[in-house]
């Protein structure tokens, strides 16, 4: 069962986002804090990680540059979701590859389809 | 001829010769073309006398000038060096030649000559030098951009052309004994500086650049910075001053701020844009996301779940309605379009009318209100201020945990009536106690470690209080809570308490 970590803080969308990837067969862990996202990503070696832009804890670009960082980390594919205007930030990194943009908001289906998509289904 | 006749020629000659020189107002050209005529007459046979006298590229001679053999000659010379040379010829072989052409006291008179006009240009030299740096100096001074006079004796004994022209007076005016510099000119809140700084300088003290106000002519008045120093002027101490005028500084600087401003402004907008449009996504996102999650046709939700969804959609559809609500009453304030509803209330009515909001609101925590019956009543408007009141007992509530102590307390202060609403939680760090007002700022929440509300409440409580004419402001210390307060004042005929009134 592919394991997904959903860091986002809006607890309805946690709500929404495990609920369906739970039903879609998926094993889903979830938290509002970017330092928790960080240590849950180290536990469970997650297959997949969504990825919110507005933490109360760090920004969504420390997260994804801080898990950039780790080799065992790297590899996980990362899905960034967001309500900003901007997403041009993330040129800033442009060595910091993600798997993909969610615009808020998104549809389920676009979401569901991401997911399998980069999980290779 | 006798002796003593000859000696008289000489000694008016020399004479002559001396007083040219030493004549102030001379130039090296008169003083040279006067004494080569002069010359002569020193001589025993003047009418048959001619002179030269030649000095760097000019030549001067007496009208009968002619070369001759008979010549006497002697070099003018400033510091041993030859500038020149004076030369004296007879027209004729003198009559008597027994001691040669020219007497011995002959030769010993042009040499005196020729010393004395030495001295005389070199004086003249000297004094033309000096005469030349003071007229650049004047020069510059003149027209100098810059406003420059000299103060002695209580009036301008000079100005300058800026200081007429910026001034609005004319020179005569201006240096006028009678003209009552400090008060002509100097704004009346900077005359005592001046006069205080003029003694100062007289004292022979350094008084640092100042700024001040002057007056023209018309009564108009500009800034000027003053840089003044302390010099000799006639043989006395003056006060020379350099007035600077700041109108066009000032102007910049105001300029530059405003643009600053705008840019701000213009920031702000930008920044106000992305957060709305922020702050309106995601309850979007949950709603379309559980809508879309309801319609699955893959998924089957039990009764409970479908209930779960519905409700967080209901939740977020309230979320959303609430930021419009807040969205709206921010541009109402900012375009100053608050409409109020104003009468007179006691506090504790307004209390009443949020009682059922305020009792679901801290239902987790305790609840204290301490607001004396005999206050006077205020004017407002009872609606807004308790959304004031009711905004700040839910924050109380996020930012502190279940079980503890709230306390909302109304107390006169002079003719104000103060409002606080105080918490028992996490606290406010110093830095961040000016942000707390931001639009959108919420700090983060230790207690549940999630936000909730839009970020424009205390904003928005601000904007209220304002429009009441009153203050919004927050005291809090690290650990041991918060404090939020607001002032509304008590106008005149509002002094009456609640309880004479009841109808």
């Amino acid at each position: 069962m592919p394991k997904i970590l959903v860091i986002e803080d809006e607890i309805n969308i946690q709500k929404l986002a495990a609920a369906n990837l739970t039903t879609s067969g998926y094993k889903v862990f979830v938290t509002g804090k970017g330092r928790e996202g960080l240590r849950l990503a180290q536990r469970e070696h997650p297959d997949l990680i969504l990825l919110d832009l507005r933490l109360p804890d760090m920004s969504g670009w420390d997260v994804l540059m801080l898990l950039k960082a780790e080799r065992k980390l790297q590899k996980i594919p990362v899905i960034i979701m967001t309500a900003s205007v901007q997403q041009d930030n993330g040129y800033k990194f442009p060595r910091m590859r993600t798997a993909g943009y969610l615009a808020k908001p998104f549809d389920l289906d676009e979401l569901l389809r991401k997911v399998k998509q980069v999980l290779g289904e | 001829m006798p002796k003593k006749l000859l000696r008289d020629k000489k000694l008016n000659c020399l004479y002559t010769i001396s007083t040219l020189v030493s004549r102030p107002d001379i130039t090296i050209e008169k003083m040279l073309a006067e004494a080569v005529n002069a010359i002569p007459q020193g001589y025993q046979y003047p009418e048959i006398t001619c002179t030269r006298i030649t000095f760097h590229k000019l030549t001067f001679k007496t009208k009968n000038f002619r070369a001759t053999p008979w010549k006497q000659a002697a070099d003018i010379t400033i510091d041993s060096k030859r500038i020149g040379a004076v030369e004296v010829y007879y027209l004729e072989p003198r009559p008597e030649s027994d001691e040669g052409p020219f007497l011995k006291e002959e030769r010993d008179q042009l040499n005196d000559i020729a010393r004395q006009l030495g001295v005389g240009i070199k004086r003249r030299q000297a004094e033309e030098a000096l005469q030349e740096s003071e007229e650049k100096y004047r020069a510059l001074v003149e027209n100098a951009p810059n406003m420059v006079v000299v103060y002695q004796d209580g009036h301008f004994k000079y100005v300058n052309r800026a200081a007429c022209n910026r001034l609005g007076w004319t020179y005569e005016e201006l240096t006028s004994p009678s003209f009552g510099v400090v008060e002509k000119l100097v704004s009346e809140g900077y005359q005592h500086i001046v006069r205080e700084n003029i003694a100062k300088r007289l004292r022979g003290e350094y008084v640092p650049p100042y700024e001040i106000t002057l007056k023209t002519q018309d009564g108009s008045e500009f800034p000027v910075l003053v840089r003044g120093a302390t010099i000799s002027y006639g043989g006395k101490p003056a006060n020379q001053v350099v007035f600077s005028d700041l109108t066009e500084r000032i102007e910049a600087e105001k300029k530059a701020r405003e643009l600053q401003l705008l840019k701000e402004v213009d920031n702000l907008r930008h920044q106000l844009l992305s957060n709305v449009s922020h702050e309106l996504r995601t309850p979007l996102t949950s709603i379309k996301g559980f809508v879309s999650t309801l319609l699955r046709p893959d998924a089957k939700w039990s009764e409970e779940e479908q209930r779960d969804f519905l409700e967080t959609i209901n939740q977020e559809a309230d979320r959303l309605t609430l930021l419009i609500n807040d969205l709206l009453d921010m541009s109402r304030i900012d375009a100053g379009a608050l409409k109020l509803d104003k009468d007179y209330y006691h506090i504790s009515e307004i209390l009443e009318s949020i009682g059922i909001r305020l009792a679901i609101l801290t239902q987790y925590h305790r609840l204290d209100i301490k607001v004396p019956p005999e206050l006077p009543r205020v004017f407002v408007d009872k609606m807004r201020i308790g959304q004031v009141l009711t905004n700040m007992v839910d924050n109380a509530t996020k930012y502190s945990s279940g079980g503890s102590e709230i306390t909302i307390e109304a107390r006169l202060d002079k003719n104000e009536i103060i409002v606080s609403v105080a918490d028992k939680g996490q606290g406010i760090p110093a830095e961040l106690l000016d942000k707390v007002f931001d639009r959108f700022y919420q700090a983060e929440n230790i207690v549940t470690g999630r936000k909730r509300g839009t970020g424009l409440g205390l904003s928005i409580c601000r904007g209220i209080v304002q429009a009441h004419n009153g203050r919004l402001w927050v005291e809090s210390k690290l650990g041991e809570g918060s404090k939020f307060s607001f002032s509304l004042p008590v106008t005149k005929g509002e002094g009456q308490v609640a309880q004479d009134s009841s109808h």
